[in-house]
């Protein structure tokens, strides 16, 4: 790979080829986006790639990661993905099979070798926990995603273009619990109600909880109804560990006659609503369906929600919890009939098992092709932000193109992409609005430094006034405010800051024309004769912005994990639903896709 | 199946099964050559004949599973290859070389389609040649028009209206089709000599919506005002697209599958001619959501679903009298896209891309013509396909995504000619 004779004069020409061999880079993701990418950066030559994925190879992944066999199933991801593509690499490759947001692994100082960072991930946390570091960092990021025939790509410059929270992201699909749990009126809502609640509470670690302010209704019966079905589910739990088969009928008549029962005796409910009707005079026997894209009969779903029970219950005892995982097919059957049940009670359409895993286990459509030609387009625009391409004057950041494909023709008539320039930092964005930067901090001092010396620095260096506001980002735990000074006497690990964590200052004068600026700080390691350094950045002050109206919808209750986590994240659930889904058998597979609009829609790898 | 999970959800079995049974032939065996038919093989085609040109080409072949793949690979044969024979086993062959042999060949058979994929450094362009036209009925359209009939209802329609709105004290929470319904009718008593506007229909929906119980408060009067449109005269004419397919239904056709759309675009043209179907398509029976009750809501769905099986009904006897053969089946998938159908018009011969190319100028033209005129002559040294990887990689992701729809006939296929320019990044598309 040294002849000189044809790289000259070629696209790069030697010396930008130099700067390319001379480059560390971050690939994040060795997926769909990811395997096809590393193919490509490895041939470009680039110097060193670094690669990092926390999963590990499925069967429904090889329709388009091609550097994984059927052999490699359940080996890690960017392991395998460097040894298959390791004898035709000039490059220096290092897999990491960890997560990019654990900070032990992946601390900011990590980050900062590399030149640029490439996102081919697959979720909107990652994105959005990458796209921080790079502003911490200012290093170039390359955001990518596809999802079926569409995809796009995103340079992000952080300080010169708009960096990837600068628009409104499409965020999960959440539900007032109410809806959930007593009033479902989509097939969705079943769906939920099975996978979040009823899987949940039987077989999962992690059962829901429902907080008094978040339920959606303020029906006092209703409220005392969600609260008692709840404790009642937690005895059926122990049905499910003692292991008696017999008991399966006990659950069925439980969770499908009696809860509705109780819910029909709620009459305020149904003065505008379709009652439901209980399952009454439930028989079991041996018809059982094995195709999963039709739509099963009742007396099907309810001997294999049987079934499904059985399995599940003997598994207990040895895995003492069992997670839903829509490649798991004993949950995946016990959530589907289960909702499909539910929603033959509430009088509403239901689903093929193929249809709720895809729900239910929130799938996005993935082809090899889409991601081929992402991989290829964020590939060529690297050189661009580089500035590696020859005889070419260096671009200005907002005169870098993102490019989106969608069904590739159907764009419009005459374009098979379309490649908006980049636009500039929207300054009402709550990441890159804001300043930032990096504190230096030993471990030692965390144990010596109060909490309010910390912000005593910090307030002198940066010029903030008495009232200001601590936060720890990570967490979104309030520290101390002009009315909460509680921790700030505690030292800084007691009150668990530690490195990795982010803090947020933010000054809360009123009545004032201008306020100092945002500013979050990334606690990072030190020498300990250092102890701590705080950076020599400048914090501007700001016009202060009119107050924002609030978003009526935030009020709507969600039920959530004790994890913290949002209940499901059906990104892909037809977007005109109102009171009753479309059938999905009436539109063609298309119209469940995910879709790319004008504006920067995510799309999940 | 679990492998193909994650794309059974974009084209259904059916057009998995295209791809599964589709033999497909790639020219050349470059690094483009390969990176199309892995884009190909992934998705699960699973028949490959690759043709090696007499220049040696640099192959990167460490990487590729070709024998995982059921690649067949034969050297460039003349003889062998001028026969019809040869190339008719093949739904699509894809040229990467420009290899004047097979160039040559290409201009004396008809059949199959073919993609023309050429690079040159950092530009390239495919072409997508076929002398018959490209039928497309599973278009999958974004976005689809409620086709509810509300203009000149249907007699069926008519009966179901008349019956749900019977007796109806309280118009708040009917669906807003069937306020549409009920407003039309009552501007059409009011002026029965007149054709209705937007105007009259709003006024009478607003004077509807005064007389319910919920008053403005109503969400299906809010979407009765939003789609007025849908009931206003002329808003269903027949569309572009599916006159131009009409227009394109006796032109001679090979491909099974365009045989068969063509069979049932002349049984729409005769259906069109029923006195049944007042000239319009069959009903799709897909009753976009609605605010309304459950209960309303089951019974609007059923009497257009009963609708459009009438119609299925219908058009099924049309095309047995010439097509016993035909299923149920596939009746029902055309009537329910049949607004949406699409023939694309392929380049028609290899000697029209040239004349196109001739002809032409410009910057653009004169990049194609030198990707075009170098492309039989030039071979890529093993570092320039190192230097030059991401283009490659990104035309090939094109040609394979348009192969894809080509052989499964879902999804509109490039019409008919792209561009790459890889200075600018640019992509072009030519009708040639």
């Amino acid at each position: 790979m040294n002849s000189a004779n044809s790289i000259n004069g070629r696209i790069l020409g030697a010396e930008n080829y130099q700067k390319l061999r001379n480059s560390r880079i971050l690939l994040i993701g060795a997926g769909g986006i990811g395997c096809e990418l590393l193919k490509n950066l490895v041939l470009m030559g680039f110097g060193e790639i670094d690669i990092v994925d926390l999963d590990t190879i499925d069967l429904s992944n090889l329709n388009r990661q091609f550097l994984f066999r059927q052999r490699d199933i359940k080996q890690s991801k960017s392991t395998t993905a460097v040894k298959a593509i390791e004898h035709v690499s000039n490059s220096k490759l290092t897999a990491h099979t960890g997560n990019i947001m654990d900070v032990e692994t992946f601390p900011l100082s990590w980050f900062d070798r590399f030149s640029i960072i490439f996102n081919a991930l697959d979720n909107l946390e990652a994105r959005r926990y990458v796209n921080q570091m790079a502003q911490f960092l200012h290093k170039p990021l390359l955001e990518s995603g596809t999802a079926g025939f569409d995809g796009y790509i995103q340079p992000i410059i952080p300080g010169s273009t708009e960096c990837f929270d600068c628009t409104t992201k499409e965020t999960p699909k959440t539900f007032p619990v109410c809806t959930i749990r007593s009033t479902p009126s989509q097939p969705i809502h079943c769906i939920v109600w099975a996978k979040n609640f009823l899987f949940a509470q039987l077989f999962a670690s992690s059962a829901s909880t429902v907080g008094e302010s978040d339920l959606g209704t303020e029906n006092p019966e209703e409220i005392k109804r969600i609260q008692q079905e709840t404790n009642e589910l937690h005895e059926l739990q122990e049905y499910v560990k003692s292991g008696d088969e017999s008991k399966i009928t006990d659950i069925i008549r439980k969770v499908f006659v009696q809860d509705i029962e109780k819910l029909l005796a709620i009459e305020e409910l149904w003065k505008t609503r379709e009652k439901p009707v209980p399952l009454y005079d439930v028989e079991i026997n041996d018809t059982i369906n094995t195709d999963m894209s039709v739509i099963w009969s009742l007396q099907e779903q309810v001997n294999a929600f049987v079934l499904a029970s059985k399995r599940l219950m003997r598994r207990m005892p040895g895995e003492g919890s069992i997670e839903f995982d829509k490649d798991d097919a004993d949950t995946l059957e016990f959530v589907s009939t289960a909702a499909n049940i539910r929603a033959h009670i509430f009088k509403l359409p239901q689903k093929s098992l193929f249809d709720i895993k895809q729900i239910a286990g929130n799938i996005i459509p993935a082809i090899a092709t889409t991601n081929a030609i992402i991989s290829g387009l964020s590939a060529l625009a690297s050189l661009r932000v580089l500035n590696l391409i020859r005889n070419q004057p260096e671009a200005k950041p907002t005169e870098l193109n993102m490019a989106f494909t969608s069904k590739a023709s159907n764009i419009s008539s005459n374009r098979y992409i379309s490649s908006p320039q980049l636009a500039s930092p929207n300054p009402k964005c709550p990441v890159c609005s804001i300043a930032r930067g990096v504190i230096h901090i030993s471990s030692k001092t965390f144990e010596t430094a109060k909490l309010s010396d910390l912000v005593d620095k910090i307030r002198d260096k940066y010029g903030f006034e008495d009232e200001v506001s601590v936060l720890d980002k990570s967490t979104q735990r309030l520290l101390a405010d002009y009315d909460f000074k509680d921790l700030l006497d505690k030292s800084l690990s007691e009150v668990n800051l530690k490195h990795g964590v982010i803090l947020s200052i933010s000054d809360e004068r009123c009545d004032v024309e201008e306020l100092r600026c945002t500013t979050e700080f990334y606690l990072d390691d030190c020498e300990e004769k250092i102890g701590l350094r705080l950076p020599d950045i400048k914090v501007p002050l700001v016009k202060v912005a009119e107050p924002k109206k609030e978003d009526e919808d935030l009020d709507d209750a969600v039920e959530t994990t004790t994890s913290g986590d949002i209940i499901l994240d059906a990104v892909d659930v037809d977007e005109n639903v109102k009171k009753r889904p479309l059938e999905d058998a009436s539109f063609p597979p298309s119209k469940r896709i995910a879709e790319a609009d004008e504006g920067i829609t995510v799309i999940l790898d | 199946m679990e492998k193909f999970d994650r794309q059974l959800r974009i084209w259904g079995n059916h057009g998995q099964h295209f791809l599964e049974t589709s033999n497909v032939c790639v020219v050349g065996s470059s690094a483009l050559a390969c990176e199309i038919l892995k884009n190909l093989a992934l998705p699960g085609v699973k028949c490959f004949t690759m043709i090696l040109s007499e220049a040696d080409e640099p192959q990167l072949d460490e990487f590729w599973d070709m024998s995982a793949w059921n690649v067949t690979k034969v050297s460039w044969d003349a003889v062998q290859m001028s026969s019809y024979s040869f190339w008719e086993k093949f739904a699509l062959v894809i040229d990467t070389t420009g290899h004047n042999g097979y160039l040559k060949t290409l201009k004396e058979i008809r059949k199959p389609p073919v993609l023309l994929c050429q690079m040159l450094k950092n530009n390239g362009f495919v072409s997508f040649l076929s002398p018959e036209p490209h039928f497309v009925v599973e278009s999958h359209q974004k976005h689809r028009v409620p086709d509810l009939r509300l203009t000149e209802s249907r007699d069926d329609l008519s009966r179901f209206y008349t019956k749900l709105l019977e007796n109806a004290p309280d118009l708040a929470d009917y669906p807003f089709a069937a306020i549409l319904y009920q407003a039309r009718e009552n501007v059409e008593r009011k002026y029965p000599f007149h054709s209705i506007s937007r105007e009259e229909l709003k006024r009478q929906i607003i004077y509807l919506q005064e007389n319910t119980s919920q008053g403005f408060q109503s969400p299906s009067f809010s979407e009765a005002l939003r789609f007025v449109h849908l009931a206003l005269p002329g808003f269903e004419p027949l569309p572009e697209n599916v006159k131009q397919c009409l227009l394109l239904s006796d032109k001679s056709c090979e491909t099974p599958f365009n045989r068969g759309a063509q069979t049932l675009l002349r049984a729409l043209d005769s259906f069109l001619k029923t006195p049944h179907s007042r000239g319009q398509l069959p009903i799709s029976g897909v009753v976009p959501d609605m605010e309304t009750s459950s209960e309303l809501y089951t019974a609007l769905r059923g009497a257009y679903s009963a609708a459009a099986e009438r119609d299925v009904k219908i058009f099924y006897d049309l095309v047995c009298r010439s097509d016993p053969q035909i299923r149920l089946e596939e009746i029902r998938l055309f009537c329910k896209n049949c607004r949406y159908i699409k023939a694309v018009e392929p380049v028609q011969d290899l000697s029209k891309l040239e004349a196109y190319l001739n002809e032409g100028d410009g910057v653009s033209i004169s990049i194609f013509k030198s990707i075009f005129d170098s492309c039989s002559t030039k071979r890529m040294s093993p570092n320039e396909v190192r230097r030059y990887y991401p283009c490659i990689s990104f035309m090939a992701g094109i040609a394979a995504q348009e192969a894809i729809k080509i052989i499964t006939h879902q999804f509109v296929p490039l019409e008919n000619t792209l561009l790459y320019e890889g200075d600018s990044g640019e992509v072009k598309t030519f009708k040639v």
